[in-house]
């Protein structure tokens, strides 16, 4: 049997044959010779129909603006499933309904892909059903008799929804293969019978009635918001109709016209060009896209059936009813499906030149930009229809986005429900921790620089590398729709978004209120943990419970507080983000001859802007933390002790995915996320140039990221390298302060130009990479200076040293280890329950003075080094002097005393104050922050050497080192003097 | 003015033979020091004399690079923080000086074999010094260890000079 694939050079399609007919004779190398775009061939599978950027305005856009009809655009897998879906229905090959019975009511679950194509299709026949209904049920006209019947018919629909889509979990696999997508493309409205069916299935088949009554109130909101969406549609429409009859009205010509015979020649040209539509349709050997709904109405059809009812209009029927009426009795025996809303809307558009210019210049726009590359302005706009900037319809949306938050909640608490009283609290426990934690004004800062300092001002070198890398790995960035390309409107939508006061009042107060944006409400799947309804689920009947419920809610908002602060640190940058992103996927997809109007690619690309966005505020997956959250849920799916264990690991490391994501973060922002990037892109390159590479958009938007990333990277890590004296980098055993010469920069200092940067600053990324190069730096010196080792062994040691250092800023990384450490150390034992002991109290109660240490007590702790001494770091001398071995009682025994050396001495200093710069006694509170760091390390260095000599001895000097000292000496006092006399 | 005899190389050993001796004596006397405030006085003489000992060393090496028509620069001795608690400690620590010394004067002496056999010959001396100087703190030490076992320390302070 010949191979039935195709293949494509360019646009010219060849058979098996053919094509290697044409490799043998070089045509390939010829291709490639001639700089042809190689991405171009498709070897062993379909080709995807170049319908190019024509396509900027939709199938069914166009056809309502009387654009000439284009190829059928690529949609993809998706749609590919959907027609494969509706064939073997209509051949009656599958019956849908006998799939879902089966795996509802049988132990046999399974579907192959060819039933679950048929699920797929089955669904959005239901859904196209149910809207249908619901654009029914917006018609003011209705009788009550009328309106009855439709609510049956949508709640019927509805029950059938939940049926498929129970079946369609059921049967697991190809769900997830082709079914996943369904929900969010052909479900514009949000129809969440899946979770609804989940919700079910959680509670055991049977939904508690107060549960039903919230489901009930949610779902009902949905469906009044969608009504009211299809009657404002409808309203707005209807005007429209009504002022395209006065404006045709006032064409009418005295002179006598006769009018039965053009309509009669205006049905006869109808007719033909549905015939010649249908005859199109086989040819092309496609089904006709208009699914359940019947054939679509070209736009030749849609302009000959506006004629006719102007035509009716000039006869003198002004009545919008009636003129529908007739054009409808006129049409409907040979276009059957048609219906009256479509002769209206064919009416609207009747010589509507303006919007056909609007569309037509657009298109214009859109071919330039295909030829030359250049985004205009308005190429990537979607065209808007008029009910889109009523006020109401925008209300409506908003409301249907409100529903579905609501029924995303009643799965949160569905989801707790079979918790214990027990468990519950524990949640409330577990979330007052991670409150007290979150607290700390310092982690604000920290947030509030990593977003500005992190999100702005590195977004401009990182955008400008990107523009090069575009033109170097083009067939990858042709490939990536966020990072492929630098747009300069995306930009300004950026800047326009972050800078936006409104928006930010806005979101500011919506975060505070509801714990959520619109925007994350919209697209993200973040599920806002309502802890009182939790508690209490469903209404609440009597007064009392009503009232315990209100003050749970309250606490459960004033415990929210922290989280939602930092959300609202992160909303501008997010938001910023994704809009850019947005506009950057936009412009991609149109490129790509993706229909911008099609709700599955606006979905798309919202997904992929709101992913990048999230990404922007470290808020992505990354392995470790998904393995960390996987193993929590495990833990809180096992029972009491499960969830107690749960609590306890929540109290230890209460926030993860910040952190590990900042680390990540300073790994690819460095020559090791370049090499990387490189490294990614040569082999995604060759693939490209070979035409074998299967590389998915997500995956060139991230090796474009990478590249932008580690190239500011690495000039941020030369920076650090080289200017290592301004930066004091990490702490680092390998590198400890006492190590350093004194006026040098301490671990987590920072200077530029002679001002010290804060310690929360610091967080940002690109000044993290700063202080890790530092620490890499300082150690390498640390290494050849002191140690006189090699430079390969120092190169080792800093690189081992600065990632150690970085690590030690995981909590998922560093609090296990400090866990494992203290059964052994006792003093790390004392840190852990020191740790611990401030969990419980708030931070922002500590840092205001409320609770926790006193003043002088902090002062001790923030300066006392005793914590960060190693084992390995120690020497210790027996009485002749020589070096004997440390033991474990004798570094512990060591580190305790320095600590009581360190505390006594800067308690001596809080209470007293030291000798300033100027030779004269000042007191504490009088000495400048240099003054007090002086002193610091003065005192510290004076503990050490006190306890040094008391419990680890000395190293006696023998008689050739003094000598060479001394020589030393000498030879520094002589180039000083020379120095001197030829400075002098 | 009278030319050196002595080799920039050779002045430099003699000048660190300098060092050595003062730095030695310094040590004594910080050694003695020490012995007189924990109550050892017999060791405390002990360590006087040595340190004026080594005096007397350090003016041999003057007084033969005054012969050798050059001069002794007097260098910066190091300050002594060496700790003892007992007599044992100021011994081992006298042994191990004993013993750098002795290698010090050894390398010095190979070298001016080569280099200055009036230098040698002059160092010969040393080289017995010191090899009695070890071979002493290590019977010294020998019988310490006896004393301290033997809870004797006091009479073997008595006798430190005598040993």
């Amino acid at each position: 049997m010949a191979n039935p694939c195709k293949y494509y050079i360019g646009k010219k399609e060849y058979t098996e044959d053919e094509f290697k007919k044409y490799l043998a004779e070089g045509g390939l190398d010829k291709f490639i010779e001639e700089g042809f775009d190689i991405s171009k061939i498709n070897i062993g599978k379909e080709v995807a129909p170049v319908s190019g950027i024509k396509n900027v305005i939709s199938e069914q856009t166009r056809t309502k603006l009387g654009l000439p009809s284009l190829t059928i655009p690529r949609l993809g897998e998706k749609t590919t499933n959907l027609l494969e879906g509706k064939r073997l229905v209509d051949s009656g090959e599958i019956s849908p309904e006998q799939v879902v019975d089966r795996i509802l009511n049988t132990s046999d679950k399974g579907t192959n892909k060819q039933e679950a194509q048929v699920m797929q299709y089955y669904t959005r026949q239901l859904n196209t059903a149910r809207t249908e209904v619901i654009d029914g049920l917006a018609n003011q006209d209705l009788t009550a008799t009328e309106r009855l019947d439709l609510l049956g018919k949508l709640g019927q629909y509805g029950d059938r929804l939940d049926e498929v889509t129970e079946a369609n979990i059921l049967s697991g696999g190809d769900w997830g293969e082709v079914g996943n997508i369904r929900q969010e493309v052909y479900d514009e409205g949000y129809n969440p019978v899946k979770d609804k069916a989940s919700i079910r299935e959680i509670y055991g088949g049977k939904i508690p009635d107060e549960i039903k009554v919230e489901i009930n109130k949610a779902f009902k909101e949905r469906d009044e918001a969608l009504i009211e969406l299809a009657r404002r549609e409808e309203i707005i429409r209807q005007q429209e109709a009504q002022l395209k009859i006065q404006e045709v009205a006032k064409q009418k010509v005295g002179e006598k016209v006769d009018h039965k015979k053009i309509r009669t020649d205006l049905l006869a040209e109808l007719k033909e060009a549905k015939d010649e539509h249908l005859k199109d349709l086989k040819d092309k050997g496609i089904q006709q896209m208009g699914g359940v709904n019947g054939i679509v109405l070209t736009p030749k059809m849609i302009k000959i059936i506006g004629k006719i009812g102007a035509d009716y209009v000039k006869e003198g029927y002004e009545n919008l009813e009636d003129v529908i009426n007739k054009v409808y009795n006129d049409v409907k025996g040979f276009i059957p499906n048609i219906d009256k809303k479509d002769i209206r809307d064919s009416l609207i558009l009747h010589e509507s030149s303006r919007i056909e210019e609007t569309a037509s210049k657009l298109e214009k726009q859109a071919e330039k930009y295909e030829k030359e590359g250049i985004p205009t302005k308005k190429s990537s706009t979607r065209l808007k229809e008029k009910f889109e900037a009523d006020n109401e319809w925008v209300r409506s949306r908003k409301k249907l986005s409100n529903a579905q938050s609501k029924i995303q909640k009643i799965k949160s608490v569905a989801y707790n429900s079979k918790k214990s009283n027990y468990e519950k609290g524990l949640l409330w426990v577990t979330k007052a921790f991670r409150a007290g934690v979150l607290s700390s004004y310092g982690v604000v800062v920290k947030l509030a620089s990593a977003i500005f300092t992190g999100g702005i001002i590195k977004r401009i070198p990182e955008q400008a590398i990107g523009s090069v890398y575009s033109k170097i790995y083009k067939g990858i960035a042709e490939k990536a729709p966020i990072e492929g390309f630098v747009y300069g409107k995306s930009e300004v939508k950026f800047a326009e978004e972050f800078f936006n006061p409104k928006k930010l009042a806005k979101n500011t107060y919506q975060i505070l209120k509801e714990g959520q944006s619109d925007l994350s409400k919209r697209v993200g799947d973040m599920v806002h943990e309502d802890l009182a309804d939790i508690t209490m689920p469903g209404e609440q009947r009597t007064k009392l419970n009503k009232a315990l419920k209100a003050g749970l809610k309250v606490t459960d908002m004033i415990l929210s507080l922290p989280g939602n602060s930092h959300m609202m640190i992160k909303d501008p940058l997010k938001r910023a983000t994704y809009y850019a992103s947005y506009e950057n996927a936009m412009v991609w997809a149109e490129k790509n001859g993706l229909d911008i109007n099609d709700p599955l690619v606006i979905n798309t690309m919202e997904n992929a802007a709101y992913k990048r966005a999230n990404y922007e505020i470290f808020l992505e997956d990354n392995a470790l933390n998904k393995k960390f959250k996987a193993f929590k849920r495990e833990l809180d799916e096992s029972g009491k002790a499960g969830a107690t264990l749960k609590a306890f690991v929540d109290f230890v490391i209460p926030v993860s995915t910040v952190p590990t994501n900042i680390v990540r973060r300073v790994f690819s922002t460095s020559p090791f996320g370049l090499a990387k990037g490189i490294y990614e892109a040569e082999v995604a390159k060759k693939a490209i140039k070979k035409s074998i590479d299967n590389l998915e958009t997500e995956q060139a938007d991230a090796i474009m990221r990478q590249l932008k990333q580690g190239t500011l990277g690495t000039a941020l890590w030369m920076l650090g390298w080289f200017g290592y004296a301004s930066f004091g980098g990490l702490y680092s055993k390998f590198d400890p302060n006492k190590k350093r010469e004194e006026g040098d920069l301490l671990s987590d200092e920072m200077e530029v130009n002679g001002v010290k940067i804060p310690k929360p600053v610091q967080h940002a990324v690109p000044l993290e990479v700063l202080q890790m190069a530092a620490t890499a730096r300082r150690i390498y010196e640390n290494y050849v200076d002191n140690k006189g080792v090699s430079n390969i062994t120092s190169l080792t040691a800093a690189a081992a040293g600065s990632i150690g250092a970085m690590m030690e800023q995981i909590p998922v990384i560093s609090t296990p280890i400090l866990l494992a450490e203290s059964i052994q150390d006792p003093s790390k034992f004392e840190k852990l329950k020191e740790d611990f002991a401030t969990r419980v109290e708030p931070r922002i109660f500590q840092q205001l003075g409320i609770v926790g240490d006193s003043e002088v007590e902090k002062f001790i702790k923030k300066n006392s080094s005793a914590d960060n001494i190693y084992k390995n770091q120690l020497k210790a001398f027996d009485k002749r002097g020589k070096p004997k071995e440390v033991s474990n009682e004798l570094f512990f025994n060591y580190r305790e005393e320095i600590a009581k050396e360190e505390s006594k001495r800067l308690k001596y200093m809080y209470d007293n104050g030291a000798v300033a710069s100027n030779g004269q006694l000042k007191p504490f509170s009088e000495l400048t922050a240099d003054e007090k760091a002086a002193e610091v390390t003065r005192l510290k260095r004076k503990s050490t050497e006190k306890v040094q000599e008391e419990l680890l001895g000395k190293k006696r000097k023998t008689i050739p080192e003094i000598i060479l000292n001394s020589k030393l000496q000498k030879s520094r006092n002589l180039f000083e003097k020379k120095y001197l006399k030829e400075a002098k | 003015m009278l030319k050196s005899l002595l080799s920039k190389d050779m002045k430099e050993g003699l000048n660190d033979a300098v060092q050595v001796e003062l730095q030695q004596s310094s040590l004594w006397k910080s050694l003695a020091n020490q012995m007189q405030r924990l109550g050892y006085f017999g060791s405390q003489k002990y360590f006087l004399a040595e340190s004026a000992e080594e005096l007397t060393h350090y003016q041999m090496h003057v007084e033969f690079m005054n012969d050798m028509g050059d001069c002794a620069d007097l260098p910066k001795i190091d300050a002594v923080n060496d700790k003892v608690k007992t007599i044992g400690d100021a011994l081992e620590i006298g042994y191990e000086i004993e013993l750098d010394v002795y290698n010090q004067y050894k390398e010095f002496y190979e070298k001016a074999e080569d280099e200055d056999v009036v230098v040698a010959q002059y160092l010969l001396q040393f080289l017995e010094i010191q090899r009695k100087a070890v071979g002493h703190y290590g019977d010294l030490l020998a019988k310490y260890k006896v004393a301290e076992e033997t809870k004797e320390i006091l009479e073997f302070d008595q006798h430190i000079n005598d040993l």
